[in-house]
């Protein structure tokens, strides 16, 4: 049995997790053969390419039983929160409270991808005039209508303010079917001036500290709802031990982001960090297996990087990936051009900062929402980016819109220029749609472009 | 040199000018071929023709954009990028409770340090009274045959274009529902609350008094528009947005579900006239509208 590291398709891997089977795997009990997932739709797995450790397989059967689990929970009477588009913050919160499981209802973006629009998420939300000109995220309408990707939540919350134009409007329209939901603001974070009371957020950036007070305030409304939903309080104490279990998670990515992004030859494919990442979000509605999942990870890649064993060519150009793909399988086409992933910037880069622990915790959390990077300005982000790819050791920049998100308008043009400026790295902007197969051949030439010249660059 | 340019209606013009600057509300042109600002793919066509009109304006002394929508609050950054201009980033909450008028306020006062910086001077209660106390709202309802309703967000010029249109084929606009017309005015201040606290009822009354769709969540904005409707006995709405507008976009069809009216979704690109498709699409929609009235009165 192939037990070094590799990259294998879907048929490789059930044959494979029966001889592992035979062996005496040892899995959770929502484990099992990927393939299995087919049945229930998820058609995308069998264009891609995985990791071939058990880790992997864990992480996989993590994500893909998501929806079975959110059903079960609410089954079992447990409460359901869908926390929608701040990335990070309110699922900490949530997850504080032994009778509320958070989960993302702004997931439902990747269904499309996963069940190559077999979901027909987008043509639900086609039929109440959400159509193809709004981002992706448009399938978590579809959601709400068919009712199929996940249980509908007891309560709903959505950060609004500094957000972006679609997906507010397609929670507004959300809320007009009739789920009621609780808003709360974020304001656009900017450089608090000269004579201003500051505060120096995790993650580098600084903010007015009365936007601070501010945020601290909303965040007390969604800690009364939250409450009231549990019926029970949310004290410090509580916070601060859920903070601490998010820290975990935090950590364990940090290290993984450490370890993969800069291992002389990379121990673990893109797809797999991606998804690793993406945990950090809402812990795919169930922290403590997110937190075993992620220290399977660790201990694969700590165990390849010692032994200097990876899935790709030591020479394959180190890329720094800004923005989540709509198709995973690009992930795949990045390391199929010859490229690896050295660093990423999917939104999100406050769900991945540690959370202080040495403040009041609802001081804390204000900070890591106002740390939100689509909450500041592009150049902001821009510098979170280049300090990052000095961190990871990056030689170029791929930027990937998202079709239709209003940030994407201006944001690839001013980061690129940044970036150029301060780093001088080669950089190209890409647009990856929810199924990517017939912009295949265009985003493997320009993919393949940048490898090509990181290679000459390495020559001179 | 002392203008302020604005667009948007949650700016005060009466908080400018108690600084002792004039307020311009900037009705922008369709760019041309030498327009300042690159054409990027999703970027808004009013916010390139506004940051395109700033840019080349010469006698403004600074800019007030607002992050009213993402294109605006991201078309900041490619202004603030060329630092030709002062400009100023006023942050606008989406949601509506007092906490949030809290940071509306604080938003004006650092405008108003902002004016300073250009040469205002912070207006006393007195001064800042009498310039609220000479705002004079603009009639919302005219009369006539076919009354129709326009709304959507900011006008260029050049858009007197559609209401000829709509008065050429029997109709007239009984309610501008746009951000320029009468739905980005503010209702009449309260003259009491005026003289107790200017400043007080200034941030009340902008905050609170303008209805807008990307308000959260934006029950009031429908209020608005089917009390609108009701007092114009409008008889079709024109949605008149532009490309790669979200936020009007995706109320097209709750407008249609919540009014019961017929509903005409036009997108524009900002870059000229309408196009000769966009006219027969309105032309044809006032046919419907004539139409229908026609048949109401038989029947």
């Amino acid at each position: 049995m192939l037990d070094e590291p590799a990259k294998i398709d879907l048929a490789e891997w059930d044959r494979r997790y029966s001889e592992m089977h035979l062996r005496g795997l040892n899995e959770p009990d929502y484990g099992g053969p990927i393939g299995r997932h087919i049945a229930e739709g998820d058609h995308r797995l069998s264009s891609l390419k995985f990791d071939n450790s058990p880790a992997a397989l864990r992480l996989w059967n993590l994500l893909l039983t998501e929806e079975q689990r959110l059903f079960e929970a609410k089954k079992r009477g447990k409460k359901l929160v869908g926390a929608m588009k701040d990335l990070g913050t309110v699922p900490v919160m949530a997850c504080s409270f032994e009778t509320i499981v958070p989960f993302y209802p702004d997931g439902a973006w990747w269904s499309p991808c996963i069940t190559e629009l077999s979901d027909e998420l987008f043509k639900a939300a086609d039929s109440i005039g959400i159509d193809e000109s709004f981002c992706p995220v448009r399938a978590v309408l579809g959601a709400f209508l068919t009712g199929d990707c996940f249980p509908i939540p007891d309560r709903l919350i959505c950060s609004v303010g500094a957000t972006c134009d679609d997906f507010s409007a397609i929670a507004q329209r959300v809320q007009a079917l009739g789920h009621s939901i609780l808003w709360w603001e974020i304001p656009h974070r900017r450089n608090p001036e000269p004579d201003e009371k500051s505060v120096r957020l995790p993650g580098g950036f600084n903010a007015p500290a009365c936007h601070v007070e501010f945020v601290k305030s909303e965040l007390s409304r969604v800690a009364v709802s939250l409450e009231e939903l549990a019926d029970e309080k949310l004290d410090n104490e509580k916070l601060s031990r859920g903070i601490k279990k998010a820290n975990v998670v935090r950590r364990c990515i940090d290290e993984l982001r450490n370890i993969v992004f800069t291992a002389r030859i990379c121990p673990l494919p893109a797809m797999e960090m991606l998804v690793a990442e993406m945990l950090a979000i809402h812990f795919c509605s169930d922290l403590r297996e997110t937190t075993m999942v992620l220290r399977g990870l660790l201990e694969e890649v700590r165990t390849r990087a010692k032994s200097k064993q990876g899935i790709l060519s030591p020479d394959a150009a180190r890329v720094f990936w800004v923005n989540p793909v709509a198709d995973l399988k690009v992930m795949n086409l990045l390391e199929d051009c010859g490229g690896r992933l050295c660093g990423t910037e999917f939104l999100f880069t406050h769900a991945l900062d540690i959370i202080p622990e040495d403040i009041e915790p609802m001081d804390a959390l204000a900070q890591m929402a106002l740390s939100d990077p689509m909450v500041g300005s592009s150049a902001d982000r821009a510098k979170r980016i280049c300090s990052d790819i000095r961190r990871f050791g990056a030689e170029a920049l791929v930027i990937s819109r998202i079709p239709g998100a209003s940030h994407c308008a201006v944001e690839g043009k001013i980061i690129s220029n940044i970036v150029r400026r301060r780093l001088d790295i080669p950089v190209v902007e890409i647009e990856v749609p929810p199924v990517s197969d017939s912009l295949q051949a265009t985003l493997r030439t320009r993919i393949e472009a940048i490898v090509e010249t990181v290679k000459k660059r390495r020559i001179k | 040199m002392n203008r302020i340019i604005y667009s948007s209606p949650y700016v005060p013009a009466e908080w400018i000018e108690a600084h002792g600057l004039t307020p311009e509300r900037l009705m922008p042109k369709t760019v041309t071929a030498d327009c300042a600002v690159d054409r990027l793919e999703g970027l808004c066509p009013y916010a390139r023709a506004f940051l395109d009109s700033i840019l080349k304006n010469r006698r403004a002394r600074g800019a007030v954009i607002t992050t009213t929508c993402d294109q605006m609050r991201r078309g900041y950054e490619l202004l603030a990028d060329t630092g030709k201009r002062d400009c100023f980033l006023m942050n606008i909450p989406k949601t509506r409770h007092e906490a949030a008028k809290g940071l509306y306020k604080n938003e004006i006062l650092r405008l108003g340090r902002f004016l300073n910086g250009l040469g205002g001077k912070s207006p006393s209660q007195e001064k800042l009274s009498s310039i609220m106390l000479k705002y004079n709202p603009s009639p919302k309802h005219k009369s006539g045959a076919i009354p129709a309703a326009i709304i959507g967000g900011p006008l260029m010029k050049g858009d007197c274009e559609l209401f000829d249109i709509i008065e050429q084929f029997g109709g007239f606009v009984g309610l501008d529902g746009t951000e320029t017309g009468s739905r980005g005015e503010i209702p009449p201040f309260d003259k009491t609350r005026i003289h107790n606290d200017a400043l007080g009822e200034l941030v009340n009354a902008y905050f609170y008094g303008i209805p807008d769709p990307s308000v959260r969540p934006n029950t009031d904005f429908y209020d608005w528009l089917k009390r609108e409707l009701k007092a114009g006995e409008i008889k079709g709405i024109i949605l008149r947005r532009y490309l790669w507008c979200d936020l009007w976009h995706a109320e097209f069809y709750r407008i249609k579900q919540e009014t019961g009216l017929p509903v005409l979704e036009i997108d524009v690109d900002g870059d000229g006239p309408l196009s000769e498709r966009t006219k027969q699409r309105i032309i044809a929609f006032m046919e419907v509208i004539t139409c229908s009235m026609s048949r109401q009165k038989l029947t």
